[in-house]
């Protein structure tokens, strides 16, 4: 067995290392940096367009460059979410959270540079587990129905409580808020369309990234206008980019815990990096000392999600590889490309195709070590960012901004929705809200409904279904546990507080 | 007192004016017919970009990018099961650099569930029927019928009990499995998902019995046995599997429900575009390359002139009206 490893993985070293594929995996990995770093502008648009180039390569040498490009976005996604925050890709809203923090206590550099670690380390990882384990894990995905996505989506949603740290209402607010954005829409179901009135931009619902861009990059813009004025904006010092022993052994823990995280979730084809990303940050939060510094600034919320959607990213090419089932539009168009090649997707693409299988394997641990020594001297560069003039910055991102948001479906309406939820972003700032929970409602609400709806629909209409499937019930059970756990953290930390207080 | 400009000149020369501009306007139109392609062509694909026919377009626009000289580039606008998109190119101007990639959701099926902008059949002009891929029904392996009739017999003595996925309402696989239904009058549940990939995924684990879906999603499949092919939903047997029987010559004798991409654009461009588009088209499809990738994705190549293709889609509607209303799958 070990044996056969060696030589499945000195053959995937032999495909991987040939000039032509080192080149495209080195084009994949910056490509993905660029479109990772963007805001609006993601994966999915960019692999699109580079399909019709891949038709005169060898297959392996696609996929390749492909992975490279969807693996490299997730890698460098956080970027912005440090220095700006602004998410580049969603799966880094989470981030935000304490990168930003950071950055304003003169952090980014450490916070990139803990984000460029803990991601090798996930990537690093995630490939040992697709090689070693791929086929079984394969049929943990097949374990995951509708009961179960619907029991999963409800407790990831008692969970946005915990994210947040302001006010239980505040947080509550706005989630519900982002559910009711999620009615907006064609009914899955039935076809019919709900709270469009009448405009064809919304009859698929609210464009997640108008969202996302507008009550991040719009907001956080404003807000700066709005500040400067009457005060010059105070600019955060670059205090050091390297990070200090200490980070490094808060980080330690979170980036291995926020691996096994991602790694597990990244699975299920219906979730995904996102999910596993907030899901780390929660666990960090519930398992710190003092929980009161997340928010605040705390490494182990930027190391443990950061790590955990890096490793779904990566652990989202089992299902595709081998069963064939694609996560994601992403997924789907590298498929595409297989298949154009005339590459059949299957357990027997390990067997028929070895040289494509290990060959991308190795190329994935290669493409992470690219985006390390191409993110940490870049450290230092976009920690300048910080250095640009605000009145020359500020034009720059609304302009990205509004390029990556059209671009996505070419849609004006989609710019304007954006607009429209800046505004809204900065009356939510003003009044303390956190717009991620806004964002993770208006994503997960409608995964809710539908998943709900077809487990009773296969059910025929039997509520039991989910306390009969084990998975389903072990989910309910920590969700109805979720709240007491959550009460009881917080009156610790509470004792503590006033203990050190007394 | 107003006077009307033309009184000042004797009418016999306006006559001859007017014959004037009109042969100079029709000379500088051939002009322009020659000389088409001058920019880039837009292929509008009215869905997001990495599905099925998503890959189609961008083989075809490469292909036409090669014959045309002319940079040829597909142009995603989603929305509304493909309805923003096909808009879009009803609406636009017919100088043949708007074209619209159509399926059988923005041709046959929309227009029939919901109240549209466009009329597919007059508001757009038929280029060419570029591939088909016929329906085909899958199965979960451990599921028992292994025929058509096993099938019917099977879920008449369990009414509304079997499952049969779809990729949403009013899909290519909700329609092909709604006319199952109507025709061979039987019960089963429709159970949609977004996407025929997550369809796919509750078939491989039984969580819905069936699929009636086109071909390249579910080819690699049958391949390699991870699902099992019952019969295939065109009138003719496909290239793919001859030894699979059609649903219709398995007792189900009306049943035909072939998937389709082909080139409209909108209805009053010139005809010499028309047929210089049609005949790049049958150029493109002879390029044995260009067949073999085709090929690959799980399609046969068709090519037809408009005619045909005008043909092809108004027997597609009528059958699909019927469905629709067996159905009840029109929304006021």
């Amino acid at each position: 067995m070990s044996m056969e490893l060696l030589q499945h993985l000195s053959l995937g070293i032999q495909v991987a290392l040939t000039p032509e594929n080192f080149l495209f995996c080195l084009l994949g990995a910056t490509l993905g940096t660029v479109v990772g770093v963007l805001p609006g502008l993601g994966p999915t648009t960019t692999i699109a367009m580079l399909l019709p180039l891949t038709f005169k390569i060898p297959a392996t040498s696609a996929l390749i460059m492909l992975s490279g490009i969807y693996y490299g976005a997730h890698h460098a996604g956080s970027t912005t979410s440090i220095m700006l925050n602004m998410p580049g890709e969603p799966t880094s809203i989470v981030i935000c959270l304490d990168g930003y923090p950071m950055a304003r206590q003169g952090r980014a550099g450490v916070a990139l540079c803990i984000a460029a670690l803990v991601s090798f380390f996930a990537g690093c990882v995630c490939t040992v587990a697709i090689a070693l384990f791929s086929p079984p894990l394969a049929r943990v995905a097949l374990l995951f129905g509708p009961p179960e996505y619907t029991t999963m989506i409800l407790m990831a949603l008692v969970t946005i409580v915990v994210l947040s740290s302001t006010s239980l209402v505040l947080t509550l607010g706005t989630a519900v808020l982002g559910l009711l954005l999620g009615t907006v829409g064609t009914d899955l179901n039935t076809g019919i369309i709900r709270f469009s009135f009448g405009s064809n931009g919304l009859v698929d619902g609210v464009s997640f990234v108008s969202l996302a861009v507008g009550v991040f990059a719009f907001a956080e813009v404003m807000a700066h206008i709005a500040a400067e004025t009457h005060r010059p904006a105070e600019r955060p010092k670059i205090s050091s980019l390297i990070p200090t022993r200490q980070d490094l052994a808060r980080s330690w823990g979170a980036a291995l815990r926020g691996t096994a995280i991602g790694g597990v979730l990244g699975l299920m084809p219906g979730t995904g990096p996102l999910i596993s990303s907030f899901a780390s940050y929660v666990v960090e939060k519930q398992i710190a000392k003092d929980p009161t510094r997340f928010g605040n600034g705390a490494v182990e919320g930027v190391a443990g999600p950061e790590a955990a959607n890096n490793a779904a990213a990566l652990t989202h090419f089992i299902p595709m590889l081998t069963l064939g089932i694609p996560a994601g539009s992403a997924m789907a168009l590298m498929l595409g490309a297989l298949i154009i090649q005339g590459i059949t997707p299957g357990p027997q693409v390990m067997t028929e195709h070895p040289d494509l299988f290990w060959g991308l394997v190795v190329s994935m641990w290669l493409g992470n070590t690219m985006l390390l020594v191409l993110n940490l001297p870049l450290v230092g560069v976009w920690v300048r960012l910080l250095a640009i003039p605000y009145r020359l910055l500020y034009p720059g991102i609304l302009m990205f901004c509004c390029i990556g948001v059209y671009s996505l479906n070419n849609s004006t309406f989609d710019v304007f929705l954006a607009t429209g939820f800046g505004v809204l972003g900065f009356g939510l700032k003003k009044l303390g809200c956190a717009p991620a929970p806004l964002l993770l409602g208006l994503i997960l609400g409608p995964l809710l409904e539908e998943n709900f709806r077809r487990a009773l629909l296969l059910s025929r209409g039997e509520l039991t279904v989910f306390i009969q499937h084990p998975i389903s019930l072990g989910f309910l059970i920590v969700t109805a546990l979720l709240p007491f756990v959550f009460l009881f953290t917080s009156r610790q930390a509470l004792a503590r507080r006033s203990h050190q207080a007394g | 007192m107003t006077r009307c400009p033309l009184t000042r000149y004797p009418r016999r020369s306006v006559i001859a004016m007017g014959a004037g501009l009109i042969t100079l306007a029709r000379a500088t139109r051939a002009v322009a017919q020659s000389s088409w392609p001058t920019r880039t062509i837009r292929l509008v694909a009215p869905f997001a970009a990495g599905g099925g026919t998503d890959i189609l377009a961008r083989v075809l626009s490469q292909q036409l990018h090669e014959i045309l000289h002319q940079a040829c580039i597909v142009v995603n606008i989603d929305g509304a099961g493909g309805t923003v998109g096909a808009t879009e190119v009803a609406t636009a101007a017919p100088d043949g650099y708007t074209l619209l990639v159509g399926t059988p959701g923005t041709i046959e099926v929309n227009p029939l569930t919901h109240s549209l902008r466009y009329d597919p059949q007059k508001d757009l002009a038929p280029i060419s029927l570029v591939t088909e891929s016929a329906a085909v029904l899958v199965a979960n392996r451990d599921f028992p019928p292994n025929t058509v009739q096993e099938l019917i017999a099977y879920a008449r003595q369990r009414p509304g009990e079997v499952n049969f996925g779809s990729a949403g309402p009013g899909s290519f696989s909700h329609i092909s499995g709604e006319m199952f239904d109507y025709l061979a009058h039987v019960n089963m549940t429709h159970v949609p998902y977004r996407g025929t990939s997550a369809a796919l995924a509750d078939l491989l684990a039984g969580r819905v019995q069936l699929l009636f879906e086109n071909m390249p999603p579910v080819m690699g499949d049958i391949q390699n046995g991870a699902v099992k092919a019952i019969a295939i939903g065109s009138a003719t047997r496909s290239s793919f599997f001859p030894k699979l029987s059609t649903i219709a010559e398995s007792g189900v004798p009306d049943y035909e429900s072939t998937s389709f991409m082909g080139l409209l654009a909108p209805a009053k461009t010139p005809r010499p575009i028309i047929d210089r588009l049609q005949q790049a088209i049958v150029d493109g499809l002879h390029d044995p390359e260009t067949a073999t990738r085709l090929h690959a994705l799980g399609v046969e190549l068709n090519g037809s002139t408009p005619e045909q293709f005008a043909a092809f889609i108004a027997r597609g509607i009528a059958l699909t009206a019927k469905v629709v209303e067996a159905a009840h799958m029109r929304q006021s």
